[in-house]
Formats: structure tokens, sequence, C-alpha cells
């Protein structure tokens, strides 16, 4: 693996283009329907589809409905990135169906695959987000969210994290500056600069 | 006049208070060490969200690691009166550092068989005493000073407990007041940048890295200086910087070292690996542990009861 070496400075905007439509193609590779890169200028913020007041306690976990963060305003973290890149996954119908359980898998899995390779590649700060509650995904059997509880880990580090949609983010405009209008899918966003 | 030249007298002194910082830090086990503006210090709040997302396998586990801890805002806050910072880095070979074994050990929360972990939990372990070092003598030498070291500190000190006092219990409070310290990373500060700037060769290393992957690992400490005086006072009231105040009940893990060898076996640790690593691989750096703990304590026999309470060594 090529692991780049810290630069001090501003990146440079030609290589950043380059990386990002290398990063398009990883995810296309692994298993995304389309991917393309986006500008975060003034990112759309919007109120969610699931109030967080309606999620019932035992459906919450760290991540969702609403990221607990009480320290961090992840608001002005989001907003310090220039450039990202979207990839869209074909979800199943349905709430409970295990289709869109395997397609928001795909998207937690590619969210971290683009992130570690920006990570690797000289943006150390590159973020991904997925979609859907983790819970839905990784523990969906278990009773509880194990983080909630102080002191204890998360049961998947390095696997689960937050979504688009639990950090505020307009997911249909943002899907929507890729050209990609209509229902059925789902929206993974790495930030990488 | 005269108050110009009390002024310069006391650039001077601080000069040379801050060269002397420098050269300690290389004396206990730092490769490079340098004095930095304050301002150099760089904040991002992008920082603790690579700890939360997706969560580190110790994010939420100890006092100082986000979600805990102490907020890049509120720690900007407390450093706002100090004027300096002695910057320092301890090389770590990429074999450690990068070992396959320690990603899945990590996670697992167990040591690995081949006491890859141990190795590199030798390094945390300086950058921690340099930073306290430092932190004693710019106290020596008049000045406030405030230490922050890399990584979480639960794994440095408390790896066999299986939660974090200060977390659950505040009456109690911190097992180690003396040694543990936030990261600069929990703190919001961009290291790799910073590091960067330093023109320290920086390369990032992350659970998917193999040795071949990167020439040489590192792991970086900051010690802010400043003077003594009103305006540090009053960002840190208790002098305390960013030290857990509340003190610590005696609770010793190991009652003595045959009981912690009893441990380590348990948990499948071999000693004979522990010896090869201690006695051969990373000699320099475990007799520098040894000796920093001494200048610590004071004392030989000091220093072997700190030997026998943090949980890596």
């Amino acid at each position: 693996m090529k692991v780049a070496c810290i630069e001090s400075g501003p990146k440079n905007r030609e290589k950043t283009k380059t990386f990002l439509k290398e990063l398009c193609e990883l995810a296309v590779n692994e298993g995304a329907d389309a991917a393309g890169e986006i500008s975060c200028q003034a990112l759309p913020f919007a109120d969610q589809d699931e109030k967080p007041s309606e999620v019932l306690p035992e459906k919450r976990s760290r991540h969702w409905p609403e990221p607990v963060y009480p320290k961090d305003d992840l608001k002005l973290a989001l907003q310090k990135f220039r450039h990202a890149v979207i990839f869209r996954v074909e979800s199943g119908k349905g709430g409970g169906d295990p289709g869109r359980c395997e397609a928001l898998l795909k998207v937690y899995t590619i969210a971290s695959k683009l992130e570690s390779a920006g990570f690797y590649g000289g943006y150390h700060l590159a973020l991904g987000l997925a979609a859907g509650s983790c819970r839905e995904v990784f523990c969906g059997k278990e009773e509880k969210c194990q983080a909630l509880k102080n002191g204890s880990p998360c049961r998947h580090p390095l696997r689960a994290r937050v979504s688009m949609e639990a950090c505020g983010l307009d997911v249909r405009e943002i899907a929507a500056r890729a050209g990609w209008t209509g229902e059925g899918f789902l929206v993974g966003m790495v930030f990488v600069d | 006049m005269a108050a110009k030249k009390a002024t310069e007298k006391r650039h001077l002194k601080n000069g040379e208070a801050l060269r002397e910082l420098v050269g300690l830090a290389l004396e206990c086990g730092a490769g490079e060490a340098q004095v930095i503006d304050a301002g150099d210090v760089r904040f991002d709040p992008r920082v603790r969200l690579k700890c939360l997302i997706p969560p580190c396998y110790m994010s939420g586990q100890c006092g100082h690691c986000p979600p805990h801890g102490f907020s890049m805002e509120e720690t900007q806050k407390r450093l706002s009166g100090y004027s300096h910072a002695v910057f320092f880095r301890v090389p770590v070979d990429s074999c450690f550092i990068a070992s396959p074994l320690i990603s899945e050990a990590l996670i697992e929360h167990r040591m690995d068989d081949r006491s890859d972990l141990w190795g590199v939990g030798l390094s945390y372990v300086l950058v921690v005493q340099i930073a306290v070092l430092l932190e004693k003598k710019a106290a020596e030498l008049g000045l406030r000073a405030t230490g922050f070291t890399a990584g979480d500190c639960k794994d440095i000190l408390c790896f066999f407990h299986s939660h974090c006092m200060a977390l659950i219990s505040q009456k109690k409070g911190c097992r180690h007041p003396d040694l543990a310290r936030p990261s600069m990373e929990s703190c919001g500060m961009d290291v790799f940048t910073m590091a960067a700037r330093a023109g320290w060769e920086t390369y990032p290393i992350g659970g998917t890295c193999r040795p071949g992957d990167v020439p040489q690992g590192a792991l970086m400490g900051l010690v802010m200086l400043g003077e003594d005086n009103d305006a540090v006072r009053k960002a840190s009231p208790t002098g305390q910087g960013l030290r857990p105040t509340v003190a610590a009940l005696p609770d010793p893990p190991f009652k003595g070292f045959s009981h912690k060898m009893k441990v380590y076996r348990e948990k499948h640790i071999s000693l004979p690996n522990m010896l090869r690593i201690a006695l051969w691989t990373r000699r320099r750096a475990f007799l520098r542990v040894m000796k920093n703990f001494r200048r610590m304590e004071g004392s030989w026999s000091g220093a072997l009861k700190q030997m026998k309470n943090v949980q890596y060594l």
C-alpha cells in the first residue's frame, strides 16, 4: 500500500482534482452504482425526515438519530471541507427489507474504503459519512447500543459511522448537485479536503 | 528604561529556559524537539471527529478521549495565556507501530502473542514521561506548563482495567493523575500538519498499514509554556493545566511483580517475548523509560513502584 507523506502547506489543486477522480473510480470498483465529486461550498443542511424525539430509546445509538457528541460542533467541522466525493447505491424496497440492510452495509463499506484511501493518500482529515442507522446494519440483534453507556466502547469500532442525514445534511439536495434525482437509492459521502 | 531592561532580561531568561527544556526532552528519549510559538499550535474541529467517525476502538472509553475530554474551544481558552511550546517527537520502528498484530489486539482488547503492542507501549509511556518531566522542569524554572501526549491514556496506563475510573466515579477520579494527560489530537490539535510544518517527515499509520508501507512511525507530544502571570492564571485558575484534577484513591492493579506476571500469563503475554523486546529490540527505549521514572520519582524504589503500576510495562 502506498502511504503519502503529510504535506505542510495547502494541497495542490490539480493533485486534489486527480485524487477525487481516483476516489470516484474506487467507489464504483467497490460496488457503488455511481460516484461524483462535489464542492462543499454552502453545504445544505435540513431537518431529518425522522424527528430525533420520535425515535424509541432502544433504537438509538451514539450515531443515530443524531450523533451524541456533546462537545463537538459537527456543522462547523463539516463546513471546513472544500471537496467531497458522493456515491450512490441502489436500495431495496421497504423499511425492513434485507435488501436494504445489504445496501446499507455496502454504503458503510464503500465509505470506509474511500476514507481510508483519503487518509493514506495525504488527506489525513478525510471523513466518511454513511446512510441510515448503524444499529440497523451492525447491531440489529442487540438490545441496546453499547456505546451509549458511559465508558463503554462501540461494538463495531472503525466500521460503524454516522450517516449524512443524522449530521443534518440535506441528502436530496446534495444528490441533486451530482445530478441524481428521484428515489430508490442510498447516498454516502466522503469529505476529502 | 528599567522596564525595558527587565523585559529583555526576562526574555533572555525564558530563551535559556526554553533551550534547557528542549535539551531535557532530547535527554529523556525524544528523537527531535523544538520550541514553537503558541500561535503555531494548529487547531482544527475535524481532528476530534476523526476519533468519533468511525469510532476509534478507544473512543468514549477514557476521560480524555472524545466524546469526553476537553473540546477544541475549551483547550484554546485554557491555553490562551501561553506564549511558547516545546513540541517533541519520539520515533517508533514501523515494525512495531505498523505491526499487523497491533490493530487486532487493540480492537479485541488483548495483548498480541509477539508482544509487539508491549513494544509500542514503551514509546507511548516515553511520550507521557517526557511531557510530565518537562512540566516539572518548567515549574522549577518559574514557568507555567501544560503537557499533551499521544494516544489514549487508558491503554497506556490502565490497559487491564475494564473501565476508566475518571468516567465511572467522579469521587475516585483518575487512577494516574500524576501521569495521565490528554493527547494533542483529543483536544483538536492537528498534529500531522504541525509535525509537517516543523519539518518532520510524517506518515499516517492506521490499522491496515504494514511495516513496509512507511519508513518510520513517530509519536508526538507537546508542552505549552507561559510566564506565570495573570493572563495564564486567569485562563487556567487551578494551575493544573489540563490534568485530571481529582485525586485518585489507591487502586493498585497489581499486588507485586509476581502478580503482574501472573496477569500477563493469563492474558497470553509471553515473558520470553517481553524480555526479547526489553533486552534486545527496544532496549534503549526500555532503559530510557526506567531512567525517566527514576528522574520523576527521585529514587529507584519509586521508579519500581511506577513500573509495577503502569499496565504496559
